[in-house]
């Protein structure tokens, strides 16, 4: 029950000739253990998303491919390790939801409106088992139950009929239906309300403690990321800037994106000072801070030098911390 | 009424009515605001905070008079709020800032036409596309965007920039009093940091007063100096934001202020 992946790239180009391509995914390391919550954090456009998606190999074929790498899984349910990127697309269908699942970003626009949502959790259901109509009912009204739906009475329910965190609760149960044994949260509580969001938070802590799977938990809040995971990797145009165990990366961070990302969001600590003029991180990324022979985050940063125009490689450091550190900085020698 | 008063709301209420089915006859009705009274000062940040669905849209269309209200008054530094009476101008002295800088600009206009436009209107400038496109330059200049921007549109532009044209365009014509609908929340965190060291920066510079509509208690504890929290359409507590996160009183603010996420925030806290 847990994912490994290796040197994985993914190529987007900006059109179908293969011109103009940029590394959206760069020579990516990444692990999950069984019963591990790992948050990737980053600004929009630095690729964790297409990570997510590129994990269950639903990238868009026509300007993007994987170039290399491999992406492991291991499961209860399979003998072997799996290798996504060796699938054929048969085997890939029947991996999707099973092995892997996925809860994407919005659920307003990612639930069928048309459908009810009692179908459209039995429709995933019935795809992959051998089941009759009757049991793929009991086993989604159940899913529902335990996501604290009324699964009898909301199983024939439109989606416009539920609220967001409701909606964001359905797309949970139709994510966890199959027993998965690994789940991507695309940027789950981004859409809904402080109180919701923190529901939803709980339940996908509930899920990892009852079936002990592994989590990938994208989002761009650090907050978030801090109440629910036990490591964050920081993404920044698709390099790991710094990834670490989430305590330590946030009281102790090391690289520069990571140090201006923290201070530009106004905490709520007993110290802190209101009405400061905040830090900001000049400009926005662009598709140049893709480009390689420099640092990704070099036009941005408040450190830069020389020295940092040259490719700059994760090196690991055991600082202060309990669990060894990465940082892709030149500037940072040890802390 | 205190000098210092520049809009007071007094027991205001919008009701929605609405139909089960096609026959029914009962009236049903949605209190979307009900009953809320308060005043807002000059030269201070009002933050109104709730959930989705509390009534913070509605209140912040009552002000500006996009929908009728059911009962109740608003006075304008004194003065009853009436965006019929022309000799008075109100329309001029309120702004709001819209949440979603991608869907509150016109796609088709150039920017110099969008920020322009108010001051057009409302009889500040002349319509001349000279005349336009200098004003909308010197606007342009004062929220951190450079001149040639003018001729550009909308999709042409970063989110971040986006919303500058669209405070350039509330600051047009100089209002008194601006209603800044969740800012920041369609923006990441980088550039929400920006916009926020602006809009800070332009209250003072300007002596506005802002009315702060937001649901991130963050922002609320780094910008507002009072707090107003809604819940069901009735507001549950006003307090000065420091005591508001000291000390909140209302078991709702407890709440939540308990489930706002922080860096400190771990997953025993959940």
């Amino acid at each position: 029950m847990s994912i490994e992946i290796n040197n994985l790239t993914v190529e987007l180009c900006a059109d179908k000739h293969n011109a103009n391509c940029i590394n959206v995914a760069d020579s990516l390391f990444l692990t999950v253990d069984e019963g591990e919550v790992v948050s990737i954090v980053g600004e929009s456009g630095s690729g964790k998303s297409f990570l997510g998606l590129s994990i269950l190999r639903l990238n868009p074929l026509r300007i993007s491919k994987i170039t290399s790498g491999e992406i492991k899984i291991k499961c209860k349910s399979q003998k072997t390790e799996i290798d996504i990127l060796k699938l054929n697309p048969d085997e890939l269908i029947g991996a999707r939801g099973r092995l892997v699942s996925m809860i994407f970003q919005d659920p307003n626009t990612s639930l069928n409106p048309v459908m009810k949502i009692g179908e459209q959790i039995t429709e995933a259901i019935i795809a992959h088992k051998k089941v009759s109509k009757k049991e793929a009912k009991d086993t989604a009204v159940s899913y529902l139950n335990s996501m604290n739906i009324d699964g009898k009475s909301r199983f024939g329910s439109y989606p416009y009929e539920l609220s967001g965190g409701m909606r964001q609760r359905v797309m949970i149960a139709m994510a966890m239906v199959l027993e998965p044994c690994f789940l991507i949260a695309d940027e789950p509580t981004t859409a809904l309300d402080v109180t919701t969001s923190l529901q939803v938070l709980k339940l996908i802590e509930d899920i990892r403690e009852k079936s002990n799977i592994g989590v990938i938990f994208i989002t761009h809040d650090l907050t978030v990321a801090r109440s629910i995971s036990d490591r964050t990797y920081v993404f920044y145009a698709g390099q790991v800037m710094e990834s670490g165990n989430t305590g330590d990366l946030i009281n102790n961070p090391a690289h520069p994106y990571t140090i201006s990302l923290i201070k530009s969001v106004p905490s709520l600590s007993a110290d802190y000072v209101p009405k400061q003029k905040l830090f900001t991180i000049p400009g926005f990324l662009t598709k140049d801070d893709f480009s390689k022979g420099k640092c990704r985050f070099y036009s941005r940063c408040f450190k830069r030098g020389e020295e940092c125009l040259k490719d700059i490689p994760l090196s690991s450091f055991t600082g202060g911390g309990k669990s060894g550190r990465d940082v892709r900085c030149v500037k940072v020698k040890n802390f | 009424m205190g000098e210092n008063i520049i809009l007071s709301v007094s027991d205001i209420s919008k009701h929605y009515k609405y139909y089960k089915t096609l026959f029914d006859i009962r009236k049903n009705v949605i209190k979307a605001v009900d009953g809320v009274s308060f005043d807002v000062l000059k030269n201070e940040i009002f933050a109104v905070v709730g959930e989705t669905g509390c009534g913070k849209s509605t209140l912040s269309k009552l002000i500006l008079g996009l929908t009728e209200k059911t009962s109740g008054e608003i006075y304008f530094k004194g003065e009853p709020l009436d965006y019929n009476n022309k000799k008075k101008d109100f329309r001029k002295k309120i702004q709001i800032l819209f949440q979603d800088p991608y869907s509150s600009l016109n796609p088709k206009k150039k920017i110099y036409k969008i920020i322009s436009y108010p001051a057009v209107k409302n009889g500040i400038i002349k319509n001349k596309k000279r005349d336009r496109i200098d004003f909308a330059a010197e606007r342009l200049k004062n929220v951190g965007l450079s001149e040639s921007t003018v001729s550009n549109y909308p999709h042409m532009l970063s989110g971040g920039q986006r919303q500058r044209v669209g405070i350039a365009r509330c600051l047009s014509v100089q209002p008194e009093l601006l209603i800044l609908d969740e800012p920041v929340s369609a923006l990441d965190v980088s550039i929400s940091a920006q916009i926020l060291n602006l809009l800070a920066d332009l209250q003072k510079r300007n002596g506005m007063s802002y009315i702060f509509i937001t649901h991130d208690l963050k922002l609320v504890r780094h910008l507002a100096d009072r707090v107003c929290v809604m819940y069901g359409g009735k507001i549950m507590e006003i307090a000065k934001t420091e005591d508001f996160f000291n000390a909140p009183v209302h078991p709702y603010s407890k709440t939540l202020i308990k489930s706002m996420t922080s860096m400190s925030f771990t997953r025993q806290n959940l």
